[in-house]
């Protein structure tokens, strides 16, 4: 009986768990006994666990993750440093947020890994480029979503605290900073995906290193169990730090009824 | 002055965002005039007005229309695709709530993992034509196409979607799904339980008897048809019969007229006999018809007619009626 | 009665806007408020009530006319008066303490003293059990006694009320006025009341002033005869409904004009 109320509690993890386990399952069995293996083309998951522990534990996998990072972290935080004063003034002065907006927006619009070519022209290969086109791609969400934040700062907290004797360093702090940070996280979950995208199109385009490389190496020597444990790593990384900043979200932010962000 | 002044408040945002992009064109255009470049540097550089025609020579001849061409092509038939698929299943999704959590994990993976990590695996399978493209296409816009629509699905007001409902519930299925997750005192069920229909003694009818929900029939004359036999232009469900209706109620006609009681007299009393049914809604349009109905109600019927209709087919065997 | 604690005379306030006409809130504004008397402002809609009320807290100043505070003229925001907003205006990333607490530490006052003094006054508007709770666990009652905890810990002279109540719902609405009342006679600070209610204006001041529509002037003041302390009862004696209907046949002017 209590196993019943537990399946029931906890239905919905059961049911995804268990829908992975059969489509792992199905993969494996089609591509063992239905179907024949090419393995220039197709792989299962038993040949990739077994690449898996190789590559990540014995190999240079974990290596080729820790070289994406340190360009992902140098790119991403300059982003964090430009970004977010740049958006805060196009939200606190409206001459900067006229000017700069119709700019940055046609940016922000534009598919910027196009410039990858462009950027490994100017910068060459390696860490210094990766780190710009990271910063190209994830340093629009902050500017924007910081702006939106300032933009909505409510009016009327900002009479209260004036009424009270507040002045500008006031408001900048007790009223503007906590009221955009929900939205600055925000961007930043929308900033890690794009970030993400700049590591990996950087490292397909000119690297010797990372984990874009190890992929479209893997790819070209048509070692298809070590290419899917180089996708299935980075899968597990891009989760981890999506959901890690959902719940940052929801810490610093519980006041704010967030639905359907996704 | 004013003059000026009010243009120029009047476009301030176009005026400020344009001027901007424009003097950044025109400070790139000067850069190599300002800056001391050296011979290396300036093999990496261009200007806007060698841009400009450099798009020209591209444009007239011919090159970049073709790959333009190219690309619209695996663009579009990506994106139409990824409606396609995602459209409908992010309705499914947000209908099912089994069918979401089976498909959630796959969907959360995916949609945190840049998608473009595919790109070497897809040239693997697809090659390095146009399908390539097209998958990754596909792949990269299939995702917020289904969350959006899965959230959309869910969000969808619940009150409207019970306003919709209870216009139609002249189905008693309405009614029994309700019952399973409220705590009802009595149903009206309008028309499913007459000499014409017994669907609703499956599992309605004797799950309001198990419950103790009263269930309160509406239009035992099946709006009229039951009332007036069957007459050209009578009206069945709040519209003209068809045929086989008109022809059933003839039947009926002829089997209760033969134990001289009148159809509208059977029809009136019939659902009072399943121990469910608490109260008879017959409409009437006059006083006239209220005393008609309750001459109707009076009526002597005897137990052999029920019988009859039973034996004849006309009625299901297991509907409640005495003797 | 003594020299008026606040004192404005021909108070004429222009909203000036970009794409219309400008518009005058405010003409030749004179009002009187005596140290510890409650008053209330009562007048059609948009007759510059809750804009009167901003210009006297000081976040915005008059086209032309004069206001004064004890003789002092007021020129900007400032510890002797403190505002009590419709909207309640609570910082929702501060629980009710650090609400409370928000005045005193803009004053700079420091820490063991704003946490006694806020103590204080959450017992005092009995929400002891809630310091911990961020605003949107609250109602909107409890929200409104957090937005008077935090107007009465700075020790204002003047309470600015500006519709306080109606957000609420009528039964919280009644419970507050009492409250109110309750803190007021305690504390006697100095209360500008604004409001839509004539019930309300009636029951809880010493005086009603009733505004013309826009652009706004005080019309006619009316003295409240009612004894203190007021309690719930007095709302339901016929003196109570005479004093109504005479606020109503003054207001009524005012409505009908516009339209």
């Amino acid at each position: 009986m209590k196993t019943k109320v537990f399946f029931a509690e906890h239905r919905r993890l059961w049911l995804g768990l268990s829908s992975v386990f059969f489509v792992l399952a199905a993969w494996e069995t089609l591509l063992t006994y239905v179907f024949p293996l090419n393995p220039f083309f197709f792989t299962k998951p038993s040949l990739i666990a077994v690449a898996f522990k190789e590559q990540v534990i014995y190999g240079a996998l974990w290596g080729d993750l820790a070289v994406s990072s340190k360009a992902f972290l140098w790119g991403f935080s300059f982003a964090v440093l430009v970004g977010i004063p740049v958006g805060a003034l196009m939200g606190w002065r409206r001459t900067a947020g006229y000017m700069l907006d119709p700019f940055f927006t046609a940016l922000y619009a534009s598919p910027l890994v196009a410039l990858a070519p462009l950027i490994i022209v100017v910068f060459g290969v390696g860490l210094f480029a990766k780190s710009v086109l990271v910063f190209a791609l994830s340093v629009f969400p902050f500017i924007f979503n910081t702006f939106a934040g300032v933009r909505s700062t409510d009016r009327l907290l900002i009479n209260v605290v004036r009424s009270f004797g507040g002045g500008e360093k006031d408001l900048y702090f007790k009223v503007i900073l906590p009221s955009t940070l929900p939205y600055i996280v925000a961007g930043a979950r929308i900033a890690l995906g794009r970030g993400l995208v700049g590591i990996i199109v950087g490292e397909f385009y000119a690297a010797s290193e990372g984990i874009g490389y190890a992929i479209s190496r893997f790819g070209d020597t048509y070692r298809l169990p070590e290419m899917f444990a180089a996708i299935f790593l980075l899968m597990i990384a891009a989760v981890a730090l999506t959901e890690g900043m959902r719940k940052l979200e929801s810490v610093l932010a519980p006041w704010k009824t967030t639905q359907g962000t996704r | 002055m004013k003059r000026l002044q009010n243009f120029y408040s009047e476009r301030e945002q176009s005026i400020l965002g344009g001027g901007f992009i424009l003097l950044l064109i025109v400070l790139w255009e000067l850069m190599p005039r300002l800056l001391p470049m050296s011979q290396g540097f300036s093999l990496f550089f261009t200007t806007p007005w060698k841009v400009i025609e450099a798009s020209y020579q591209l444009f007239v001849e011919n090159k970049i229309q073709e790959h333009f061409y190219v690309s619209s092509i695996e663009f579009l038939a990506g994106l139409g695709l990824a409606i396609i698929v995602g459209l409908p299943l992010g309705v499914i999704t947000g209908r099912s709530p089994n069918i979401d959590a089976m498909v959630d994990p796959f969907v959360t993976i995916f949609n945190a993992t840049p998608r473009l990590i595919f790109l070497p695996l897809f040239i693997l399978w697809f090659g390095i034509g146009i399908w390539s493209k097209i998958v990754i296409v596909f792949i990269g816009a299939v995702f917020p196409l289904l969350i959006n629509t899965y959230e959309g699905v869910r969000n969808v007001d619940r009150v409207l979607v019970n306003v919709v409902r209870s216009f139609g519930a002249n189905e008693w299925q309405i009614l029994e799904r309700c019952a399973r997750d409220g705590d009802f005192d009595c149903f009206l069920l309008a028309g499913r339980y007459s000499l014409l229909e017994q669907t609703a003694l499956d599992s309605f009818l004797p799950m309001c008897e198990r419950r103790r929900i009263g269930v309160i029939v509406g239009g035992p004359y099946n709006s009229g048809i039951l009332a007036t036999g069957a007459r050209p232009g009578t009206t069945y469900n709040y519209e003209p019969a068809p045929p086989a209706v008109l022809d059933r109620v003839g039947t009926l006609e002829r089997v209760v007229a033969a134990h001289g009681v009148p159809l509208a007299a059977a029809a009136l009393q019939f659902p009072f006999h399943h121990p469910a049914v608490a109260a008879v809604i017959p409409g009437a349009r006059s006083p006239d018809e209220v005393e008609a109905n309750l001459r109707l109600l009076r009526h002597p019927i005897p137990p052999t007619l029920w019988g009859d209709l039973k034996t004849e087919g006309l009625l299901r065997a297991d509907a409640p009626t005495p003797g | 009665m003594s020299a008026p604690l606040i004192q404005a005379r021909d108070i004429t306030l222009v909203f000036e806007s970009k794409d219309r006409e400008p518009v005058t809130a405010l003409r030749d504004f004179d009002l009187e408020v005596g140290k510890g008397e409650f008053v209330s402002i009562v007048g059609p809609s948009g007759c510059g009530k809750s804009t009167f009320l901003n210009l006297l807290l000081g976040l915005i100043k008059p086209n032309s006319g004069e206001m004064k505070l004890d003789g002092a003229p007021i020129t900007g925001p400032g510890q002797e008066r403190a505002m009590v907003f419709q909207e309640f205006g609570l910082l929702p990333w501060r629980t009710v303490r650090a609400n409370v607490e928000l005045g005193l530490e803009l004053k700079g006052i420091p820490s063991p003293e704003r946490s006694a003094r806020a103590t204080e006054l959450i017992k005092m508007v009995g929400l002891k059990d809630f310091e911990r709770h961020y605003p949107h666990e609250l109602s909107g009652g409890m929200k409104q006694r957090v937005g008077l905890a935090r107007a009465l810990a700075t020790e204002p002279e003047v309470l600015l009320m500006d519709e306080p109540f109606a957000a609420l719902d009528a039964q919280t609405r009644d419970l507050m006025q009492t409250e109110l009342l309750e803190i007021w006679e305690r504390t006697k600070k100095t209360v500008l009341f604004v409001t839509h209610s004539i019930e309300e204006a009636a029951y809880l001041s010493d005086r009603v002033i009733v505004m013309t529509a826009r652009p706004g002037r005080a019309k006619e003041t009316l003295k409240i005869q009612l004894p203190r302390p007021r309690d719930y009862e007095m709302r339901l004696t016929p003196q109570f409904n005479e004093i109504k209907s005479r606020i109503w046949e003054v207001l009524k002017e005012e409505l009908t004009s516009r339209g």
